[in-house]
Protein backbone atom coordinates (compact mmCIF):
# COMPACT_ATOMS: atom_id res chain seq x y z
CA UNK A 1 0.00 0.00 0.00
CA UNK A 2 3.01 2.06 0.91
CA UNK A 3 4.45 1.80 -2.53
CA UNK A 4 1.24 2.39 -4.08
CA UNK A 5 0.92 5.40 -2.36
CA UNK A 6 4.45 6.92 -3.33
CA UNK A 7 4.13 5.78 -6.87
CA UNK A 8 0.43 7.18 -7.18
CA UNK A 9 2.35 10.95 -5.53
CA UNK A 10 5.41 10.20 -8.06
CA UNK A 11 3.08 9.64 -10.78
CA UNK A 12 0.75 13.02 -9.87
CA UNK A 13 3.81 15.16 -9.68
CA UNK A 14 5.25 13.76 -13.24
CA UNK A 15 1.68 14.48 -14.58
CA UNK A 16 1.09 18.36 -12.94
CA UNK A 17 5.14 18.96 -14.42
CA UNK A 18 4.34 17.89 -18.10
CA UNK A 19 0.99 19.75 -18.14
CA UNK A 20 3.03 22.89 -16.73
CA UNK A 21 5.87 22.41 -18.91
CA UNK A 22 3.49 22.12 -21.73
CA UNK A 23 1.96 25.80 -21.30
CA UNK A 24 5.31 27.31 -22.57
CA UNK A 25 5.04 25.70 -25.88
CA UNK A 26 1.47 26.80 -26.37
CA UNK A 27 2.32 30.10 -28.61
CA UNK A 28 1.85 33.41 -26.84
CA UNK A 29 2.30 32.06 -24.04
CA UNK A 30 3.18 34.64 -21.58
CA UNK A 31 3.69 37.27 -24.07
CA UNK A 32 1.55 40.49 -23.46
CA UNK A 33 -0.90 40.45 -26.44
CA UNK A 34 -4.89 40.09 -27.02
CA UNK A 35 -4.53 36.63 -27.75
CA UNK A 36 -2.19 35.46 -25.47
CA UNK A 37 -2.21 33.20 -22.92
CA UNK A 38 -1.50 34.92 -19.79
CA UNK A 39 -0.14 33.35 -16.08
CA UNK A 40 -3.16 33.58 -14.39
CA UNK A 41 -4.72 31.59 -17.13
CA UNK A 42 -2.39 28.85 -16.54
CA UNK A 43 -2.67 28.98 -12.93
CA UNK A 44 -6.54 28.77 -13.30
CA UNK A 45 -6.06 25.83 -15.28
CA UNK A 46 -4.33 24.45 -12.47
CA UNK A 47 -6.98 25.46 -10.04
CA UNK A 48 -9.53 23.55 -11.99
CA UNK A 49 -6.76 20.82 -12.54
CA UNK A 50 -6.42 20.16 -8.85
CA UNK A 51 -10.07 20.58 -7.81
CA UNK A 52 -10.42 17.45 -10.21
CA UNK A 53 -7.94 15.66 -8.59
CA UNK A 54 -9.37 16.43 -4.98
CA UNK A 55 -12.32 14.64 -6.18
CA UNK A 56 -10.71 11.71 -7.71
CA UNK A 57 -8.42 11.68 -4.16
CA UNK A 58 -12.09 11.65 -2.59
CA UNK A 59 -13.04 8.40 -4.41
CA UNK A 60 -9.62 6.90 -3.35
CA UNK A 61 -10.12 7.13 0.51
CA UNK A 62 -13.72 6.09 -0.16
CA UNK A 63 -11.63 3.46 -2.68
CA UNK A 64 -9.88 2.71 0.70
CA UNK A 65 -12.83 2.57 2.92
CA UNK A 66 -14.30 -0.30 1.08
CA UNK A 67 -11.41 -2.34 1.19
CA UNK A 68 -11.13 -2.17 4.78
CA UNK A 69 -14.74 -3.56 4.83
CA UNK A 70 -14.06 -6.41 2.62
CA UNK A 71 -10.57 -7.34 3.87
CA UNK A 72 -9.54 -5.23 6.81
CA UNK A 73 -6.90 -3.40 4.82
CA UNK A 74 -6.51 -0.07 3.63
CA UNK A 75 -6.28 1.95 6.71
CA UNK A 76 -2.73 3.36 5.68
CA UNK A 77 -4.46 4.36 2.14
CA UNK A 78 -7.50 6.17 3.78
CA UNK A 79 -4.78 7.83 6.77
CA UNK A 80 -2.27 8.91 4.32
CA UNK A 81 -4.85 10.13 1.79
CA UNK A 82 -6.92 12.06 4.21
CA UNK A 83 -3.56 13.85 4.94
CA UNK A 84 -3.04 14.87 0.93
CA UNK A 85 -6.49 15.60 0.63
CA UNK A 86 -6.38 18.54 3.66
CA UNK A 87 -3.18 19.76 2.11
CA UNK A 88 -4.61 20.21 -1.66
CA UNK A 89 -7.87 21.18 -0.48
CA UNK A 90 -6.43 24.18 1.59
CA UNK A 91 -4.03 25.31 -1.40
CA UNK A 92 -7.34 24.94 -3.55
CA UNK A 93 -9.16 27.59 -1.28
CA UNK A 94 -6.12 29.61 -1.19
CA UNK A 95 -5.64 29.53 -5.01
CA UNK A 96 -9.08 30.06 -5.35
CA UNK A 97 -9.28 33.08 -3.05
CA UNK A 98 -6.67 34.57 -5.19
CA UNK A 99 -8.90 33.60 -8.60
CA UNK A 100 -11.12 35.42 -6.85
CA UNK A 101 -9.58 38.82 -6.68
CA UNK A 102 -8.99 38.84 -10.63
CA UNK A 103 -12.52 37.94 -10.74
CA UNK A 104 -13.48 40.53 -9.15
CA UNK A 105 -11.11 43.28 -10.10
CA UNK A 106 -9.97 42.29 -13.73
CA UNK A 107 -6.28 41.03 -14.28
CA UNK A 108 -3.80 41.71 -17.43
CA UNK A 109 -5.33 41.35 -20.64
CA UNK A 110 -8.38 41.68 -19.26
CA UNK A 111 -9.44 45.25 -19.02
CA UNK A 112 -13.04 44.48 -17.74
CA UNK A 113 -13.20 42.52 -14.55
CA UNK A 114 -15.08 38.54 -15.23
CA UNK A 115 -17.75 39.74 -12.38
CA UNK A 116 -18.08 43.20 -14.10
CA UNK A 117 -19.22 41.48 -17.36
CA UNK A 118 -21.70 38.78 -16.20
CA UNK A 119 -23.31 41.25 -14.21
CA UNK A 120 -23.71 43.49 -17.48
CA UNK A 121 -25.28 40.40 -19.48
CA UNK A 122 -28.45 38.76 -19.64
CA UNK A 123 -27.32 36.16 -17.30
CA UNK A 124 -26.38 38.39 -13.98
CA UNK A 125 -27.54 34.97 -11.74
CA UNK A 126 -24.34 33.49 -12.81
CA UNK A 127 -22.43 35.73 -10.42
CA UNK A 128 -25.23 36.80 -8.24
CA UNK A 129 -26.48 33.19 -7.39
CA UNK A 130 -23.41 30.94 -8.34
CA UNK A 131 -20.37 32.47 -7.89
CA UNK A 132 -21.92 33.93 -4.17
CA UNK A 133 -21.93 30.64 -3.44
CA UNK A 134 -19.15 29.09 -5.26
CA UNK A 135 -16.57 31.53 -3.52
CA UNK A 136 -18.23 30.15 0.24
CA UNK A 137 -18.60 26.49 -0.31
CA UNK A 138 -15.34 26.25 -1.63
CA UNK A 139 -13.80 27.38 1.53
CA UNK A 140 -16.49 24.79 3.24
CA UNK A 141 -14.79 21.87 1.65
CA UNK A 142 -11.47 22.03 3.63
CA UNK A 143 -13.43 22.31 7.03
CA UNK A 144 -15.50 18.84 6.14
CA UNK A 145 -11.88 16.94 5.04
CA UNK A 146 -10.18 18.87 8.59
CA UNK A 147 -13.27 16.79 10.50
CA UNK A 148 -12.64 13.52 8.41
CA UNK A 149 -8.83 14.17 9.26
CA UNK A 150 -9.36 14.64 12.87
CA UNK A 151 -11.86 11.49 13.22
CA UNK A 152 -8.65 9.50 11.58
CA UNK A 153 -6.53 11.01 14.25
CA UNK A 154 -9.14 10.62 17.43
CA UNK A 155 -9.25 6.43 16.81
CA UNK A 156 -5.82 5.82 15.01
CA UNK A 157 -5.75 2.33 14.17
CA UNK A 158 -8.88 1.90 16.45
CA UNK A 159 -10.67 3.43 13.42
CA UNK A 160 -10.46 -0.51 11.34
CA UNK A 161 -12.68 -2.02 14.55
CA UNK A 162 -14.66 0.75 15.40
CA UNK A 163 -18.53 1.06 13.63
CA UNK A 164 -19.07 4.40 14.66
CA UNK A 165 -15.57 6.07 13.64
CA UNK A 166 -16.47 4.70 10.30
CA UNK A 167 -19.91 5.85 9.94
CA UNK A 168 -18.81 8.90 11.12
CA UNK A 169 -15.93 8.96 8.78
CA UNK A 170 -18.34 7.62 5.57
CA UNK A 171 -20.90 10.48 6.61
CA UNK A 172 -18.26 13.12 5.88
CA UNK A 173 -16.50 11.97 2.94
CA UNK A 174 -20.01 11.64 1.87
CA UNK A 175 -20.20 15.62 1.99
CA UNK A 176 -17.19 16.38 1.07
CA UNK A 177 -17.64 14.60 -2.38
CA UNK A 178 -21.13 16.41 -2.40
CA UNK A 179 -19.80 19.61 -1.43
CA UNK A 180 -16.38 19.51 -4.00
CA UNK A 181 -18.59 18.35 -7.05
CA UNK A 182 -21.32 21.20 -6.50
CA UNK A 183 -18.29 23.78 -6.01
CA UNK A 184 -16.44 21.88 -9.08
CA UNK A 185 -19.89 22.24 -11.49
CA UNK A 186 -20.07 25.76 -10.34
CA UNK A 187 -16.48 26.89 -11.39
CA UNK A 188 -16.70 25.11 -14.45
CA UNK A 189 -19.62 26.89 -15.42
CA UNK A 190 -18.60 30.06 -14.39
CA UNK A 191 -15.76 29.54 -16.49
CA UNK A 192 -17.67 28.63 -19.60
CA UNK A 193 -19.69 31.72 -18.99
CA UNK A 194 -16.72 34.52 -18.68
CA UNK A 195 -13.28 33.20 -18.67
CA UNK A 196 -10.54 34.57 -16.66
CA UNK B 1 -15.61 -2.80 22.25
CA UNK B 2 -12.92 0.10 21.35
CA UNK B 3 -15.97 2.39 21.17
CA UNK B 4 -15.97 2.55 25.07
CA UNK B 5 -12.42 2.86 25.68
CA UNK B 6 -11.64 5.73 23.09
CA UNK B 7 -11.83 9.05 24.48
CA UNK B 8 -14.13 11.79 21.86
CA UNK B 9 -13.40 15.08 23.49
CA UNK B 10 -11.03 16.16 21.15
CA UNK B 11 -13.47 15.16 18.32
CA UNK B 12 -16.08 16.91 19.74
CA UNK B 13 -14.43 19.92 20.08
CA UNK B 14 -13.18 19.76 16.34
CA UNK B 15 -16.98 19.13 15.21
CA UNK B 16 -18.52 22.73 17.16
CA UNK B 17 -15.49 24.23 16.37
CA UNK B 18 -15.92 23.44 12.96
CA UNK B 19 -19.85 24.11 12.85
CA UNK B 20 -19.15 27.85 14.57
CA UNK B 21 -16.72 28.20 11.59
CA UNK B 22 -18.98 27.53 8.85
CA UNK B 23 -22.31 28.97 10.61
CA UNK B 24 -20.07 32.43 11.48
CA UNK B 25 -19.36 32.40 7.39
CA UNK B 26 -22.80 32.38 7.03
CA UNK B 27 -24.08 34.91 9.65
CA UNK B 28 -21.83 37.07 8.44
CA UNK B 29 -22.29 36.69 4.54
CA UNK B 30 -26.49 37.26 5.88
CA UNK B 31 -25.31 40.14 7.95
CA UNK B 32 -22.99 42.06 4.95
CA UNK B 33 -25.72 41.44 2.39
CA UNK B 34 -28.72 42.90 4.70
CA UNK B 35 -26.69 46.32 6.25
CA UNK B 36 -24.15 47.87 3.83
CA UNK B 37 -22.49 49.26 6.86
CA UNK B 38 -21.62 45.93 8.20
CA UNK B 39 -20.31 44.78 4.58
CA UNK B 40 -18.08 48.06 4.62
CA UNK B 41 -16.35 46.68 7.91
CA UNK B 42 -15.93 43.32 6.90
CA UNK B 43 -14.18 45.05 3.66
CA UNK B 44 -10.20 43.80 5.37
CA UNK B 45 -9.00 43.83 1.56
CA UNK B 46 -10.08 45.58 -1.13
CA UNK B 47 -9.22 43.10 -4.44
CA UNK B 48 -11.38 40.86 -2.50
CA UNK B 49 -14.88 43.16 -0.55
CA UNK B 50 -16.08 41.44 2.22
CA UNK B 51 -15.63 38.48 1.31
CA UNK B 52 -12.12 38.93 2.98
CA UNK B 53 -13.11 39.97 6.53
CA UNK B 54 -16.47 37.08 6.10
CA UNK B 55 -13.80 34.29 5.79
CA UNK B 56 -10.76 35.67 8.08
CA UNK B 57 -13.74 36.61 11.29
CA UNK B 58 -15.62 33.36 10.47
CA UNK B 59 -12.09 30.68 10.48
CA UNK B 60 -11.01 33.09 13.31
CA UNK B 61 -13.96 33.01 15.48
CA UNK B 62 -14.19 29.05 15.05
CA UNK B 63 -10.27 28.69 15.84
CA UNK B 64 -11.07 30.25 19.11
CA UNK B 65 -14.33 28.31 19.87
CA UNK B 66 -12.26 25.29 18.65
CA UNK B 67 -8.97 25.51 20.72
CA UNK B 68 -10.82 26.68 24.04
CA UNK B 69 -13.14 23.38 23.86
CA UNK B 70 -10.18 21.03 22.92
CA UNK B 71 -8.73 22.12 26.20
CA UNK B 72 -11.98 21.38 28.14
CA UNK B 73 -13.11 18.32 26.95
CA UNK B 74 -10.00 16.63 26.01
CA UNK B 75 -9.60 14.99 29.47
CA UNK B 76 -13.74 14.40 29.27
CA UNK B 77 -15.14 10.89 28.57
CA UNK B 78 -17.72 12.42 25.53
CA UNK B 79 -19.80 11.03 23.12
CA UNK B 80 -19.15 12.96 19.76
CA UNK B 81 -22.26 12.10 17.70
CA UNK B 82 -24.25 15.25 18.74
CA UNK B 83 -21.33 17.15 17.76
CA UNK B 84 -21.22 15.35 14.44
CA UNK B 85 -24.77 16.04 14.01
CA UNK B 86 -24.52 19.72 15.37
CA UNK B 87 -21.82 20.18 12.28
CA UNK B 88 -23.76 18.54 9.70
CA UNK B 89 -26.88 21.11 10.73
CA UNK B 90 -24.11 23.86 10.78
CA UNK B 91 -23.35 23.03 7.03
CA UNK B 92 -26.09 23.07 5.69
CA UNK B 93 -27.62 26.62 7.57
CA UNK B 94 -23.92 28.03 5.99
CA UNK B 95 -25.02 26.52 2.71
CA UNK B 96 -28.30 28.20 3.03
CA UNK B 97 -26.96 31.24 4.33
CA UNK B 98 -24.36 31.99 0.81
CA UNK B 99 -27.42 30.85 -0.88
CA UNK B 100 -29.01 34.38 -2.42
CA UNK B 101 -32.07 33.81 -3.18
CA UNK B 102 -32.74 33.15 0.20
CA UNK B 103 -30.97 35.92 1.41
CA UNK B 104 -33.48 37.61 -0.92
CA UNK B 105 -36.22 36.45 1.28
CA UNK B 106 -35.18 38.21 4.78
CA UNK B 107 -34.46 41.74 2.94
Amino acid sequence: MNKLVKKSIVLSAVSIGLFAGMTALVHGAGAAAPSSLYSHEIFAVLHGFLGLLLIMGLMLVLGGLIQMKVNGNGFRMIKVGTAMLLASSIILALSGIYLYSLYRGGSVGAPESARKIIKASTRPWVHGIMMEMKEFIGVYVPIIIAMMYVVIKTYGAGFVENKKARMMFAVLLTLAVVWTVVTFGLGAFITKTVPL
Amino acid sequence: MSEDIINEGKLLAAYIGGGVMLLAIGILNVASELSESTGKALELYKPLGAYSGKITFGLIGGAIVWGILHFVLKDKNADAKPGLYFFIAALLLATLFVFTPFIGLLE
